[in-house]
């Protein structure tokens, strides 16, 4: 009697919580013995509070990210070397007080708008200006981009060498695992490949304002840069017109996904306090949270139309027409908002605390049962190879029995925005949004979850 | 490297005149570890505020000071089960006595319930305020001003300037109350703050984007809402302890506590329906009555339902069966199954009912229950594919081998109730989301899913 009503398979020793990690299924241990040796100092005066032959830095990675880490250069350098770096079109944030205000207003519409056959303008506002290329960013703002936000940085190619070297102090610090500048300088002139830059004196900074360990501050801000090499593709859209990093969706949703897969290496107290560091940061950073609460969504085109179809027969003869296009479009985004966002994303299940491990079948019944008949077929249709490749070498999902809810989610997260950046991240096809519909209802859940208290 | 310590704690926590608070330890590393990743995410957004008895006093508004009693639920359970006359809110949730000429329509009056003294020190612990007003006497009730403490809580002058000057929601502990508690009953006082503190993030986590600004559209003020809202919060903190603290939490700490409360814990056992349940505005007077009687059976109905195989023991429903059984190897269950390893679910639940049924002398008092069971009208389409995965498809499509594998009962059952939970926490968000609107088919529903949490946490069994 005195165990009815207990959750046995929630039992378990209370004083070590800890959640099932990628490296459980691995067969790869890490050997703290062996760290990566891929640290190269090139500018960093003063290097006493860090310690990089750290066990706990490798071991907290999953094996996905570590194979990452092994294979790519870390540098090490001072804030003017970094301002040099960094790429004019990456010093800008989200101007958030535009599309928050959009978000609270979308956010609050009463319930009969629904009823109405007016879409919400707000709506269709607010997915203009996530879609918009390069506006609503601060670049032009003075004073709303502060340059300690640039603590990392991740590039597809290595940058010229002359910017650094001009701007590298005398006597660089010296530390244990930290390869010297000349050798620094000799990699960085062969290295074909993505380079991580690591500011130390602002992670520094930072640690001391938030009175933390400055170690923390760097797995973390490493991690994040590990998590954007671990989200480019094989033809990286760096700095193209395609590049979905310079529309507001995009953004929301490469920063989130980074910094999810940064805080998923952390635990308890340590990813209490990497959650506090998060929370100093631009709102496009704030969805790593929500990022495992509920999958993306993909809405088959048919349906839509079909369901539009429905209400107005006449709808047909609209379509064909493209002065009316954007107006039936605009119908198909308060469609999805409402029936999608509502039943679906506010329904999000995976974090009501469910403790039992499920597996991802598990996972589109459950979504299955709600309404979202196919979550998994829809980007394979256009190039299965891109996709399935992207599963076996990015995360190797087959090979791992079961996941937790919320890691299989996320994971499916990062596998859709992989082979959408791997598709070239189109934004329209043939005069349709519906593709990149369903990533901006996402980064819109993302948005109003992150950053709404 | 040196070892210096750092004090940062993962939460912005001030003091704001406790003295009990020293007491209590926010270092550990459980109280952070035991969260999940978006209660989290809360704490890291929400100040807290440490405070004493009379700043909680102060603080804690008035038309929340109410509490039902679960003797007075007990009365109420039977009644309504009884009688064709069904009691009203207002019976399980009176106003205060020296209130004149409280409105019947809303049973909310401004005062505290009578039995409100006997349970303010357990309820009025923590407080979660979405539009915060901060009254300066509660600065005044400060009774210690300490510096800010080694253990990272922020001392009184920046607990001061952040009480005046904070925007947003934010969260009050009354540290004191924390402490006489835990000594009352012999129990960790931290690992009462830890359930006050989740108690607290619960609600915090149930709200949207939406604050109501006026006071009359908060569901939280009418009997259901409050019922559902405490049971919710309740329920997200009760299951972020295992083991021996959750124990603890549900045979020690929840014993004083009011109904609403202590409905946590069949918080999951009950299904809420999908909201609205029609068009609104489309149901008259009688519809909605019948509705209301229709729901009314279906709950209880519900939670009465015979196995097909027979119960145990006569007159034992589902619900009583699922909470008294045990497995052979200890663990609660459905008792000894004559159960074959390997056999599909369907076919074994076909030939169970088959056999079992002519054995049965009210075959057809259960086949009358189960159609009626599906036949109610209110049932629609969706709500019937939902059903449908709740009972068969979960957790795979008809293909679940029967098994007396105890892991794998034990997981399918974590996975059952986990499921009915996040329909019914995240119906009732986005109820709130959607502003709280007020007609029928919205309200029924809810009423009868509050009157059913009652129902059932006010049975001797479940505690």
């Amino acid at each position: 009697m005195f165990f009815k009503g207990i959750n046995p398979s929630q039992e378990g020793s209370s004083k070590t919580p800890r959640r099932a990690r990628y490296s459980d299924f691995s067969f790869q241990r890490p050997k703290p013995e062996d760290p990566p040796r891929t640290i190269y100092n090139l500018g960093c005066q003063d290097l006493s509070p860090f310690d990089f032959s750290r066990p706990i830095l490798w071991q907290r990675m999953p094996t996905a990210l570590r194979k990452v880490a092994s294979s790519i250069p870390v540098f090490l350098v001072n804030s003017w070397q970094m301002d040099a770096i960094y790429p004019p079109s990456r010093k800008t944030i989200l101007v958030d007080e535009t599309i928050l205000k959009y978000c609270r207003k979308v956010a609050t519409i009463t319930l009969e708008v629904e009823d109405t056959h007016n879409p919400p303008q707000e709506l269709w506002e607010l997915f203009l200006l996530l879609l918009g290329r390069g506006k609503f960013f601060s670049g032009s703002q003075p004073g709303t981009y502060k340059p300690s936000f640039a603590m990392g940085l991740y590039l597809p190619k290595p940058p010229a060498l002359q910017r650094i070297l001009e701007r590298s102090p005398e006597n660089m610090g010296t530390g244990e695992g930290i390869r010297s500048p000349e050798e620094a300088k000799q990699v960085l002139q062969n290295h074909q490949g993505p380079v991580i830059f690591l500011c130390c004196e602002r992670i520094y900074k930072t640690a001391e304002s938030e009175r933390m360990d400055p170690n923390l501050v760097l797995d973390m801000v490493y991690y994040h840069e590990l998590g954007h090499a671990l989200l480019d593709v094989e033809e990286s859209l760096w700095d193209t017109s395609e590049d979905p990093y310079d529309v507001p969706f995009g953004r929301i949703i490469e920063e989130s996904a980074a910094n999810w897969i940064a805080y998923y290496c952390f635990t308890g107290k340590e990813a209490g306090l990497v959650q506090r560091l998060i929370r100093r940061q631009p709102v496009e950073y704030q969805g790593y949270a929500a990022f495992e609460e509920a999958p993306v969504i993909f809405l088959d085109e048919e349906k839509v139309f079909h369901h539009l179809l429905e209400r107005n027969p006449r709808l047909i003869f609209s379509l064909l027409d493209k002065r009316s296009m954007s107006r039936s479009l605009r119908s198909i985004a308060q469609h999805f908002y409402w029936r999608r966002y509502f039943w679906l994303y506010q329904s999000w299940p995976a974090i009501w605390h469910a403790g039992p491990v499920i597996n991802l079948r598990e996972l589109g019944l459950h979504w299955a049962g709600q309404g979202a008949t196919a979550i998994s077929t829809r980007m394979s249709r256009h190039q299965p190879s891109a996709f399935y490749q992207t599963i076996q070498y990015k995360w190797s999902l087959e090979s791992r029995p079961t996941v937790s809810s919320a890691e299989g989610i996320a994971t499916l997260n990062i596998l859709w925005w992989l082979a959408y950046k791997e598709l070239g991240a189109p934004r329209e096809r043939k005069g349709s949004y519906i593709f990149p519909l369903s990533f901006l209802v996402f980064a819109y859940y993302l948005l109003l979850r992150g950053a709404f208290t | 490297m040196d070892s210096k310590s750092y004090e940062a704690l993962p939460a912005t926590i001030y003091n704001l005149g406790s003295c009990a608070a020293r007491y209590l330890d926010f270092t550990r590393e459980e109280l952070w570890a035991r969260m999940s990743t978006p209660l989290r995410h809360k704490a890291v957004q929400i100040p807290v505020f440490l405070v004493n008895e009379a700043q909680m006093d102060i603080l804690y508004p008035p038309e929340r000071r109410k509490v039902i009693d679960p003797e007075n639920a007990k009365d109420w359970r039977e009644r309504r089960r009884n009688s064709d006359d069904p009691p009203k809110w207002q019976d399980l949730d009176p106003p205060s006595p020296d209130e004149k000429d409280p409105d019947p329509s809303s049973p909310k009056g401004k005062g505290p319930s009578p039995s409100w003294s006997r349970y303010e020190r357990f309820v009025a612990i923590g407080l979660y305020v979405c539009n915060p007003k901060a009254p300066p006497e509660v600065i005044e009730e400060a009774k210690c001003k300490d510096g800010p403490s080694p253990t990272g809580v922020l001392g009184f002058s920046e607990a001061e300037e952040a009480y005046i000057r904070h925007e947003g929601p934010r969260i009050y502990l009354c540290c004191e109350r924390i402490v006489s508690v835990a000594e009352e009953k012999g129990i960790d006082p931290n690992l009462v703050l830890d359930k006050v503190y989740y108690h607290e993030l619960g609600h915090a986590l149930l709200k949207g984007v939406r604050c109501f600004e006026k006071p009359e559209d908060d569901p939280y003020l009418q009997t259901w809402g409050r019922i559902i809202e405490e049971s919710a919060a309740e329920w997200i903190s009760y299951v972020h302890f295992r083991g021996r603290e959750r124990l603890l939490f549900r045979k020690v700490l929840m014993k004083d506590k009011p109904a609403e409360y202590r409905s946590c814990v069949v918080f999951h056992r009950i299904p809420l329906f999908p909201l609205p349940m029609a068009e609104p505005n489309n149901w008259d007077e009688n519809t909605q009555q019948g509705i209301r009687s229709g729901l009314r059976k279906f709950y209880e109905s519900w939670m009465d339902q015979k196995f097909p195989w027979g119960t145990p023991g006569p007159g034992k429903s589902f619900y009583e069966v699922w909470m008294t059984q045990k497995y052979p190897w200890g663990m609660p269950g459905t008792g000894i199954l004559p159960l074959v390893e390997g056999t599909l679910l369907e076919d074994w639940l076909k030939g169970e009912l088959f056999y079992k049924c002519e054995q049965q002398e009210d075959l057809m008092v259960q086949q009358k229950r189960w159609i009626g069971f599906l036949s109610l009208p209110l049932w629609d389409a969706w709500v019937a594919q939902r059903a449908f995965f709740l009972f068969f498809g979960y957790p795979s499509w008809g293909a679940m081998k029967v098994t007396t594998n105890p892991k794998t009962l034990i997981r399918n059952r974590a996975l059952f109730t986990s499921f009915m939970a996040s329909l019914n926490l995240s119906a009732w968000r986005a109820y709130k989301e959607l502003g709280a609107p007020r007609e029928p088919e919205y309200v029924i529903p809810l009423e009868e899913f509050a009157a059913a949490l009652i129902n059932f946490s006010s049975q001797t069994y479940v505690f």
